[in-house]
Parts: structure tokens; C-alpha cells; sequence
């Protein structure tokens, strides 16, 4: 046969299946179907209710060139008149301006809508000068498209926002009445941190055993990975660490998958897009909003293998297999099934989720629809922003909290141990409680210290809102908080929780830890299109607690993925160490336990991730205690 | 997505969970609207009869709504005109100004449209004679426009007033209780399909819908009396079944699930595919994980609904192209070419440059078997929007077609320029390049999609395979080994790579590259099925390769008999060939010994 003559065979049972697969690979991509169905491609575009356009301006609506204003603009002095001080008995204080935290969020809207406006930004909590509080990495946009900083159809104050995210130390003070304050300073420039790229998370952990919290920044283009110098300075060593990857990165999570003592990474990317491919989407109305991940291709995440030696090595073709990456948004970690080997959890947005069982062997496999977590119980696959495992139910098992559209509701996935999970929202009241809200950061953390775990989820339209007569930027929404009653349901108390929780933004980030040192989780929120907030918890420490620091033997590093259980009078609770979670954001790697009235030290027990487990007896309460591997008593 | 490809999966607004057929079932089930809005309703039962009962009025239907309308008459005139009453002379005298919604960010069409009926109904509210029911409807028909048009906040008040002025009029409330529903107001949703139930008592669709909200707020309990009810006045139906088996299955009472969901999806005639999920969930929960992972298997995100006119209403009330073009989608999904073709029609008239719109119709003419009026479609579509990558793609399909290989390069080549990220239409460059030997450049465009793909993704399979085929065609053959190897890493329920390396490993010229027993092992760890993908050549090959060529001999005759009945005697002679060579101890050696290639059928589909 000739070489440049192409053979013409074909056989009966290939073409039967090649064009059926056709047909079906029409179910996710627009744009994306061969022949006869690929003509269709154009079809798929549009929905029932968001249409993909035609590259013509859409007519109404907000136009280019005539910018929305930023909602920071268009509501700072409601929002503040709304924050105030807190009231005697609100839960949360609403103190961000106050501490310093002064930080307002640009996602460079020109009034094109491109697509990643509505997506970022995620917010960070790590001590990066380890010094025994909090500090706190804020992500920030920049204009997308042709436009610049000094583009005259952006508002003012939001041209004059620098790009870059900034870094926040924490001083927290303790006064000789035992009151307590924190003071943020802005360090960014002389941590060496310069990120001026298009912001999307955060992701913290020690990569190289030194005991310094280093930073992942994920972007909308190249991730950046800065290493902590422990001296108060980061170096940038994206392209030498080998875990730069590229596109469009939401959330990350440190965890270290091999248990070879080295922090590995797991980056969850969204859509294949580029500001030249962008298509304008319109909503049922006509009016021209923000698309839809279905029209384009998602990205494939990328799980990065910590070699050791300052670089890590793309290990996705060889231990992700034989599932369907879809627009991941939320991950977090957790060991599901309770063998010793930490899972992944990840939330794709309008497509099944992953639950990557780890198989011990370097490889992990997808946990799939039989999981019960891939879905929703009715079997759709939803928004799925942000996500968070934890043991709600205190039985020692990591259920899965995800956050959702409004007519969707929030999901609970009760996990029954061998990483097999219900749809409990109904059940537990979470669903129809979130009704109306598109929730992105959430997370399980005590909010009273009763020993059992509670939720935030913070919220924020992707679409606009009707009925909002002539506001600019319609997405705005309030933030949710849900109380466990200890009998499997939840209670909506965000009304009690004062006035903080009633400001209504387009909330996206929520990074949980305690801030102030005081013994109760607090918040701090990152809101696209407007200020940082940091709900401080004014109730918690009211009940007795217990804060552990959990350590390696041989890195003096948070050992991410310990399970701690606190044992008392034969009931133990379950929690993890991890700062992955939530939406786009880093969390307090520290482990806060509430003792409920209790002031009695309960027992102890560590499972380490290299498999020993160790009990200690006889901690101080109300204080945090770190634990070192190799310190405790075997059980 | 087969008939249903052409309708998103998930719509983000509101627009939702759209109905399905009627009781035939053939069309039972239609796909999710994203945020989940509404499950727009079923049944040609209920309130479907009752509004045509009504429709030729309340009037006709009533003496007892004239009664009423004379008595808030009465009870106005009463009032000294208190305000909010319903006599006409109340708000005629009172000349209320009707506030405008706002409609800054909706489209021209959508508009005009809500202007218009609003014109409308402030002139019949201010309107002396006009009675209770006349602005009834006039208000509700106001809702139901900012309904469609999913401007909730807008239409709750007018549907209100409407229910206000007409209290016996079971559509308003009904209209609040999916509208409330569709917001995510649960209780006040069950309050509204209460008062139908009042007004209507067993209402079938009010039931279901109720039974519905009721399993969203989680009180199976509640849904559960719902649906029976609905199914004593309806025993084969569908839908009160897999409500039966949903509340079962809430309250973790799996043996009744399984029981009611298996019945509902056998009434379906295995339609319901809807089913499958809750199914496989009920059977995980029996523990019996086989059949749960059958029914998983088959799910589809669909949701389970019976017909409802008075949604499906709303879905004809909002003339824009956008609207038109949904309805066109949605005739696609039940393969209505001709519909389909009407409302993108339609949709052009109102907005003749919308290449989205003339995409679409071009798509339906195609699928009609026009190929040329399809491509005339396309080309208009680039006179306005000569960056528009779709309508160059499918020119490109159709000159492939038609044997014009260079032009229809040029337009492939011309898609994946004006959109870069194009994965099918740079494959199809890539195959055609290909096709035509112009195998460097071919290389260059798989090497670009596998760049930017995702490792393992299905739908970019077809660039490691093409990509090690041309390496086959350029003498790479190690290379190409390679190349199938990873492919087959990558995919591993695809059996084409095996077959694939297999035949290179069995004939491959190159002695290094050439590795008999490997072939044989490959295809040996298939399962048995896929052993026969290509009519079992591979197979014979490896065998020949081997050694054993009575064994090789004998596949291959196999392989010749299947060709001939299956319809192919084309490749009769070729096998025939190979068959001679085995038969005289031979092994097969070839320069291209793949010589299959699974994707070409892709752009065969479209000559035809």
C-alpha cells in the first residue's frame, strides 16, 4: 500500500460504535460533536435557559464599555453601616477594616462578561512566619481582555486597585485582662510575594519539611508556588518545582497521597478557556450574564508527586485512571474508607464528581457513581462549588458537605464508612434550607464548641438576581449558617448570628481557623467584586475546648491528614488535620475540638498518616497542645 | 445525547426540569434544566381538562365565580372603594398606575413584549367595565409573560392579584406553587398547590406536584399519601410509582423502592431512565451491589414528569430568538425535524443575522437529508459572521463529503484558527490531513490536541490513535508502538489500541519492532468479545506471527466468513490475501499492518 493513500477499510462493528459514540460524546461539549451530530455542535451551546450567542453584543443589558459598578462601589457604605459593631449576643463580629484586613477584590470587569469574572477568589490562612497566629493571603483579580488598569469604562476605584494578592501578618494581641486583639499588617512586598497574575485560590502547606507553611496560588493562566524562606520571605519556584501546570485552576489541596512523608499536590482545574475564545451567553431573558461550564471542554485536574527534592512530578496519567475529569471547583481530603490511605473528594461543577479512592500503591481509583457522592440522590449532577469532609454525625466516618445553585439546594452525603454515602440533605434539612443561595465556601467547624460539628456557607449569585431594579452587579446574596441539633438534622440560626451574617455579597472564599487564638473557628470570607471579611466568633469559647497542633517526627511540619479522636465516656469524635476544603481557600491546620460544659481532659487518640496511632491522656484544656509524632503512648 | 443531545443537561436558570410526554411514554422523559427551576409538569389529566373547562370561562364554567365577581362588586362599592378589592369600579375609578418591571437587562424582544402587555392590562384595569375575572386575567397573563420570561419577583404580584381577583381560579394558585417552588420557597409552594387541592380536590398534577415539594423539604411521609392517591385515580401511572418509590426510598424503606421504582420503570416500558439512579441506590441499600451497578450504568439525568399544559403554556409565551431557539432545541431532542426548523425559522425572522440561530437550522436541514440547503445555511451564516468557527467546521464536513478535500481543509483549518480550543474540528484536520499524506502537518495537529487535552479523556481518544497511525504511515514504527502504548494506557476500555499494537507487533517490517508473542498475549487479555473487533484479523495475525498458522488459518477464515455475510465483500479479496499466506506458513508483513482505523467512519458519516 502506497504510503500516502490512506486505507479505506472499514468494519461493520467499529462503525457501529464509533458513530454511537458520537452521539453520546454530545452530552457535554458543545461545539465538540463529530459529523453528523458535530455539525449539531452549536446546538448543545445553548440550554434551556443560557444560550450561547454569536459573538455579536448582545442587545440590553450591560454592554461593553459600559461597566457595572463594583459591587464594593455600589454597597461599601451599606455593608459597613450593616457590619457595625457587633451586638451583645451576635455570634460573629464583623472586624476586617477594623484588624487591618483591608483588601477589596477586583475581578477586572469590563462589562464583557467574561466567563472567569464570576469564579474567584479564594482566601488563605497560614502562619508563614510561624509565630503562633494566623496570617491571612488574599487573592486579587486584574482586567481580562483588551482592557487595562486604565481602561476608562472600568469604574475608578476599581482601576486603581493594584493587581496582585496580598499577604496579612497577624499580631495577635492578648491584653493583661485577657482581652484579645488582632492587627493585620500588609507584608506583601516584603515577603517577596509578587502574584500578579488573575487570582483564583490558595492552597497551603510545608513542601519542603522545613517547618514553613509554603503557598500555592492557582491562577486563571500558570499556578504559582512560593517557598517559604522561613524568615519572614517567599522565593517564587513555579517553574523549577515542575508544579506550574497551566489553564485554569480553582481549588488545591495538599495531602500526602504516597505516604513517603513529602506533601504532595492535587490542583482541580475547571474549563479549557482562553479571553479569545470567550463567548458571550445570554440568560432566559435575553440579557447578557455569565456562561455556563457546558460551554467548554473541562480541564483535566493534575496530581503532582512531591520528589523530595524541590520539584514534583506530574503523576496524573499514571495514578488517575479510568475517570472523566470534569470543571472541578471544590476538593478536599479525607481518608473515606477509613484504610489508612487519604482519599480525594473532588466537586465538579455540572458534571459527576471524583471520589478518587486511594489504592496504596501510588494510584488511585474513581470511586464512581455507585459512591453515592457523584450525584445528587435524585442522580443530577450539580453546581458542586465549594466542599468540605468532616464527621457531622460523630460515628468516624468523613461525610461530605457541598455547596450549590439556588435551585438546587446543598448536599449532604452521609458517608456509612466504607466510603459509601447518602444523599441526606433532605433529610437533615440542609437542602431546603439552602433554597435560593448559590453557596461556594463552606466548611464543618464548631461554631459554640459543643463537640459537634456546624456549617457556614457563604454565598453569591453566578447569575444575575431578578428584581433588582437598577442595581449594577445583581449577584449579591447573604451567607448561611446551620446549627446541629445532634439528631441528624440542622437549624438555619444565620438570624441569630447578627448582623456580620446578614451582609449580602457575592461571597466566593471562606477560610476557616482560629485567628485570635481564643479557643473558636473564626472566618474570613472573600468576596468577589468587594471587601474581605473577617467574622470573628464571639460565642464559642464560652464552652470548654481543645486545640492541638499535630507535628511529624521527623518534619516539624502540620502532618496533614492525621485523624485525631477525642474520646469521652466511650463516644469518640472524629476530626482531621487539613487546610484543603471549602472553595479555592486554605484553612487552619490546627485541629479545635469543643468539650461542650466539660471541663474533664478527655483521652486522645492520633492516627498518624504513616499508620501509627499514639493516645495521649491528661492535655490541657482551653489551650492549644502540639503533638509530635513519636511522643504518645501506643493505645 | 442521541435525540435528547441537542438540550443542555442542566440549564442555569430556571428553566428546568421540563416536562416529558404524556402517558405514551415514548417520550416520557426530557432532560434536567440546570438549577433545577422546574419540573414543568405532566399530565393530560387535571388541570389540563380544567382549563379548557374554564377557559371558555369561568362564565361558562360557573355561575358561582359570577357570584362571587358581584359580590366583591358589592363589597367595594361597600368599602367606598378601600383599595385592593376586586370590583372593577375600585381600580377603574382609582386609575392605579401599574408598576413597569424592570426590564433594563432584558432583551429588545422580551421588552417589547412585556411592554405590550402591559399596555394591555393597565387599559383593562382602568377599565370601568371590565369585571373581576376579565382583569383577573389580565394580571395573570401579566404573570405568566414575567413567568416565562423567569422575572419571578415580577410575576409573583401579578399572579397574586390575579388569584385575589379570581379566588376560584385554580390557575393562579397553581402557577404561584410552581413559581414558588421554582425560587426555592417550599412552604409557601405548598401552600399554593393546597389551595388548588381546595379548589380542585385530587387534581392529579396538583398532587404529584405537591408530593414533589413535599420530598424536597424531606417529609416522605408527607408525599407519600400524595402519590397514592394519585395513582388510585391513575394505577399504570409512571409517575405516581417512582413517587412511591422516591418516598421509600427517603425513608431508607428499600425493599419498597425497589418494588415501586422496578414497576414504574416497567410501565415506562424502560423509558423512565430516570429511574436508574434511585434504583441503583435502593438496591446498594439491600446490598445487593450487581444489580445496583446495572441500574447505575444506565442512568441518565432526566427527570421523571408527566405532561402539563399549563406550564408547557408558559414555554409558547415569550417571542425572542432565544425563545425560539429553545423550542427548536427541544423539537431536536424528539428528532421533530420540521418543528425544529419552523421555530430557528421563526427565530431568523426575528433576528436574521443570529448565526447561532441559522447554525441550528442549517443542523436540522442537514438532518433532514438536505445537505445542500444545510450548506447554504452555513455559508449566510459567514457573509455576517466570518468568524464564526462553527459554520466553518461543518462546511468543512460537507466539502469532506462532497470529495472537495482542499476546501474542506482550508475550512477546518479556518474553525480551529477563529477558535483555537475546537478539539473536533482539529481532528477532523488532523484525520484529513492525514487522508490526503500530508502527514507532518497531521502530526503537528494531534500533537496540539493532546497538549492541551486531558490524559484519559474520551472525547480526545482519537489523537493518540491518529497520531500513532501516522507515525505507522510515515515508517515510524517504533514510534507508533509507542505511541499505541500509551494510548492503551490511557484508555483502557478501548480495545481498538490493542488491536491496533497488535497487528503492528505481529507485521511490522522492523525486527525490532516486531513481537509476536506480545501481539498474542495482548489480544489473549481482551476480553472475548472484543477479540472479534476487527472481525478477529488481529488475531489471526498474531497467531501467523507466532507460528501457529492452522490456527492462524482458521480466524482468518472465520474472519472472511463474517466479512461476506456482514455485508462487506469489499474486503473479501484483501482477507483472502492473508488467508493464502497462513495457509502456506507464512506470516502477514506489511509497511502498514494496522491498516484499520476506527475513527474514519466519523467523517463517513457525513458523505452519506
Amino acid at each position: 500500500m502506497p504510503r500516502n493513500a490512506e486505507p479505506t477499510r472499514r468494519f461493520g462493528a467499529l462503525a457501529v460504535r464509533v458513530l454511537s459514540r458520537a452521539v453520546l460524546r454530545g452530552t457535554d461539549r458543545p461545539g465538540l460533536l463529530p459529523a453528523r451530530t458535530a455539525i449539531s455542535a452549536a446546538l448543545l451551546a445553548a440550554g434551556l435557559n443560557l444560550s450561547c450567542g454569536d459573538g455579536a453584543p448582545a442587545t440590553g443589558g450591560v454592554q461593553p464599555g459600559t461597566a457595572p459598578a463594583t459591587n464594593a462601589g455600589a454597597t461599601a457604605a451599606a455593608d459597613e453601616a450593616a457590619a457595625g459593631e457587633a451586638a451583645a449576643g451576635d455570634w460573629f463580629a464583623e472586624r476586617a477594616v477594623a484588624a487591618g484586613l483591608d483588601f477589596t477584590h477586583t475581578n477586572g470587569m469590563s462589562g464583557r462578561y467574561y466567563f472567569p469574572e464570576m469564579i474567584p477568589a479564594g482566601a488563605g490562612l497560614l502562619d508563614y512566619d510561624d509565630d503562633g497566629d494566623l496570617d491571612v493571603y488574599l487573592v486579587q483579580g486584574r482586567p481580562l481582555g483588551a482592557g487595562s488598569a486604565r481602561d476608562p469604562a472600568r469604574p475608578a476605584a476599581d482601576a486603581a486597585i493594584e493587581p496582585g494578592g496580598r499577604l496579612f501578618r497577624n499580631d495577635v494581641r492578648v491584653e493583661a485582662d485577657g482581652t484579645r486583639s488582632v492587627r493585620f499588617t500588609d507584608v506583601t512586598e516584603r515577603s517577596g510575594i509578587d502574584a500578579p497574575g488573575y487570582g483564583m485560590g490558595v492552597a497551603a502547606g510545608d513542601v519542603t519539611n522545613d517547618g514553613c507553611t509554603d503557598l500555592y496560588l492557582t491562577n486563571l493562566g500558570p499556578n504559582r508556588l512560593f517557598r517559604n524562606n522561613c524568615d519572614g520571605t517567599f522565593t517564587d519556584v513555579s517553574e523549577s518545582s515542575g508544579a506550574e501546570g497551566g489553564g485554569w485552576s480553582v481549588s488545591a489541596a495538599f495531602l500526602d497521597y504516597d505516604r513517603d512523608g513529602w506533601l504532595d499536590l492535587y490542583v482541580g482545574n475547571y474549563v479549557q478557556y482562553s479571553i479569545e475564545t470567550d463567548r458571550p451567553c445570554t440568560g432566559l431573558s435575553g440579557r447578557r450574564d455569565y456562561c455556563t461550564p457546558e460551554v467548554y471542554a473541562p480541564q483535566a485536574d493534575r496530581l503532582y508527586r512531591n520528589a523530595g527534592n524541590g520539584r514534583f512530578v506530574d503523576e496524573t496519567v499514571n495514578a488517575l485512571t479510568g475517570a472523566r475529569f470534569g470543571p472541578a471547583l471544590g476538593v478536599s481530603t479525607a481518608d473515606f474508607d477509613g484504610d489508612g490511605w487519604i482519599d480525594i473528594y473532588v466537586a465538579n461543577d455540572v458534571h459527576a464528581n471524583l471520589l478518587w479512592m486511594n489504592q496504596g500503591d501510588g494510584t488511585f481509583r474513581d470511586g464512581g457513581l455507585l459512591s453515592g457522592a457523584a450525584l445528587s440522590g435524585d442522580g443530577a449532577a450539580e453546581a458542586s462549588m465549594g466542599v468540605d469532609a468532616g464527621d457531622f454525625d460523630n460515628d468516624g466516618d468523613f461525610d461530605l458537605f457541598m455547596t450549590h445553585l439556588p435551585n438546587e439546594g446543598n448536599n449532604l452525603y452521609e458517608n456509612d464508612g466504607d466510603a459509601f454515602f447518602e444523599d441526606v440533605s433532605i433529610r437533615t434539612g440542609l437542602g431546603p434550607a439552602s433554597h435560593g443561595r448559590t453557596g461556594f465556601g463552606t466548611a464543618w467547624f464548631d461554631v459554640d464548641n459543643d463537640g459537634w460539628l456546624d456549617l457556614l456557607a457563604v454565598n453569591g449569585a453566578i447569575e444575575a438576581i431578578d428584581g433588582r431594579g437598577d442595581h449594577p452587579f445583581p449577584y449579591d446574596e447573604t451567607n448561611l449558617l446551620f446549627r446541629n441539633l445532634r439528631n441528624g438534622r440542622f437549624e438555619d440560626v444565620t438570624d441569630r448570628a447578627g448582623a456580620a451574617l446578614r451582609l449580602s455579597e457575592i461571597s466566593r472564599g471562606a477560610a476557616f481557623g482560629d485567628i485570635d487564638n481564643d479557643g473558636d473557628t473564626d472566618v474570613v470570607v472573600s468576596n468577589n467584586s468587594g471587601r474581605a471579611r473577617l467574622f470573628v466568633n464571639e460565642v464559642g469559647n464560652r464552652n470548654h475546648w481543645l486545640g492541638l497542633r499535630l507535628a511529624g517526627r521527623d518534619a516539624p511540619r502540620d502532618m496533614l491528614g492525621a485523624r485525631v479522636a477525642v474520646m469521652r465516656s466511650g463516644e469518640a469524635a472524629w476530626r482531621h488535620v487539613r487546610t484543603d476544603g471549602s472553595y479555592a481557600s486554605a484553612r487552619d491546620p490546627r485541629v479545635l475540638i469543643g468539650l461542650g460544659r466539660s471541663a474533664e481532659a478527655p483521652l486522645v487518640r492520633v492516627v498518624w498518616p504513616s499508620g501509627r496511632v499514639e493516645e495521649w491522656n491528661d492535655l490541657p484544656i482551653d489551650g492549644y497542645t502540639t503533638l509530635a509524632e513519636g511522643t504518645g503512648t501506643a493505645p | 445525547m442521541g435525540p435528547a443531545v441537542f438540550e443542555r443537561r442542566r440549564g442555569r436558570t430556571g428553566a428546568a426540569r421540563r416536562s416529558v410526554a404524556g402517558v405514551g411514554l415514548a417520550a416520557f422523559e426530557r432532560r434536567r434544566g440546570r438549577t433545577g427551576a422546574a419540573r414543568r409538569s405532566v399530565a393530560s389529566v387535571g388541570l389540563a381538562a380544567f382549563e379548557r373547562r374554564r377557559g371558555r370561562t369561568d362564565l361558562a364554567s360557573g355561575r358561582h365565580a359570577f357570584v362571587g365577581v358581584a359580590l366583591l362588586v358589592w363589597l367595594a362599592v361597600a368599602a367606598g372603594g378601600c383599595g385592593g378589592g376586586g370590583g372593577p369600579g375600585a381600580e377603574g375609578e382609582a386609575a392605579p398606575t401599574i408598576a413597569l418591571p424592570d426590564l433594563s437587562a432584558t432583551d429588545v424582544f422580551v421588552r417589547d413584549q412585556v411592554r405590550a402587555q402591559h399596555a394591555a392590562l393597565t387599559a383593562i384595569v382602568q377599565t370601568p367595565t371590565a369585571n373581576a375575572a376579565r382583569r383577573a386575567d389580565a394580571y395573570g397573563d401579566m404573570g405568566k409573560l414575567l413567568m416565562a420570561a423567569a422575572l419571578h419577583d415580577a410575576a409573583e404580584p401579578h399572579l397574586r392579584r390575579a388569584q385575589t381577583l379570581a379566588p376560584d381560579d385554580a390557575r393562579w394558585p397553581y402557577y404561584l406553587g410552581h413559581l414558588y417552588r421554582t425560587t426555592g420557597a417550599l412552604e409557601d409552594s405548598i401552600a399554593a398547590f393546597n389551595e388548588v387541592l381546595r379548589l380542585r380536590p385530587d387534581d392529579p398534577l396538583t398532587l404529584l406536584w405537591l408530593g414533589e415539594v413535599h420530598l424536597l423539604l424531606g417529609r416522605p411521609e408527607e408525599a407519600e399519601p400524595l402519590f397514592t392517591t394519585q395513582l388510585a385515580m391513575q394505577p399504570d401511572s409512571v409517575v405516581a410509582h417512582v413517587g412511591i418509590g422516591r418516598a421509600a426510598l427517603a425513608a431508607s424503606d428499600y425493599a419498597r423502592a425497589v418494588e415501586f421504582l422496578e414497576e414504574g420503570l416497567r410501565l415506562s416500558g424502560q423509558t423512565a431512565v430516570g429511574v436508574h439512579y434511585p434504583l441503583a441506590l435502593a438496591y446498594r441499600g439491600l446490598g445487593r451491589l450487581d444489580r445496583a451497578e446495572a441500574h447505575m450504568r444506565q442512568r441518565a439525568d432526566v427527570a421523571i414528569l408527566a405532561e402539563d399544559p399549563l406550564m408547557e403554556e408558559l414555554d409558547t409565551l415569550i417571542e425572542s430568538p432565544r425563545a425560539y431557539e429553545r423550542r427548536g432545541n427541544r423539537a431536536l431532542s424528539r428528532r421533530d425535524w420540521v418543528a425544529a426548523a419552523g421555530h430557528f425559522r421563526r427565530g431568523l425572522v426575528l433576528e436574521p443575522a443570529d448565526p447561532t440561530l441559522r447554525h441550528r437550522l442549517g443542523t436540522v436541514l442537514f438532518q433532514m437529508g438536505d445537505p445542500g440547503g444545510a450548506f447554504t445555511e452555513f455559508e449566510r451564516i459567514l457573509q455576517t459572521a466570518p468568524d464564526f468557527a462553527l459554520a466553518h467546521f461543518s462546511l468543512g464536513v460537507l466539502l469532506e463529503g462532497a470529495g472537495r478535500r482542499p476546501e474542506a481543509i482550508e475550512r477546518l483549518d479556518a474553525a480551529v484558527r477563529h477558535e483555537p480550543a475546537y478539539v473536533e474540528a482539529r481532528l477532523a484536520l488532523a484525520g484529513l490531513l492525514r487522508r490526503e499524506g500530508r502527514f507532518e502537518e497531521a502530526l503537528r495537529q494531534y500533537e496540539r490536541v493532546m497538549e492541551e487535552g486531558a490524559p484519559g479523556d474520551p472525547r480526545i481518544e482519537e489523537a493518540p490513535f491518529g497520531h500513532a497511525i501516522t507515525l505507522v504511515r510515515l515508517g515510524r514504527h517504533a514510534d507508533a508502538r509507542d505511541r499505541f502504548s500509551e494510548g492503551m494506557a490511557a484508555y483502557p476500555d478501548q480495545p481498538f489500541f490493542v488491536h491496533a499494537l497488535a497487528r503492528l507487533l505481529s507485521g511490522a517490517p522492523d525486527p525490532e519492532v516486531r513481537d509476536g508473542d506480545r501481539a498474542l498475549a495482548l489480544l489473549e487479555a481482551l476480553p472475548e468479545a472484543a477479540r472479534t473487533l476487527d472481525l478477529g484479523e488481529s488475531m489471526a495475525m498474531a497467531l501467523a506471527a507466532t507460528g501457529r498458522f492452522g490456527e492462524a488459518a482458521s480466524w482468518q477464515r472465520n474472519a472472511v466468513d463474517r466479512a461476506a455475510r456482514g455485508g462487506r465483500p469489499d474486503l473479501v479479496p484483501g482477507m483472502r490475501e492473508k488467508l493464502t499466506h497462513y495457509e502456506r506458513g507464512l506470516p502477514w508483513r506489511s509497511d502498514d499492518p494496522v491498516e484499520f482505523d476506527p475513527f474514519l467512519e466519523r467523517s463517513a458519516g457525513a458523505i452519506r
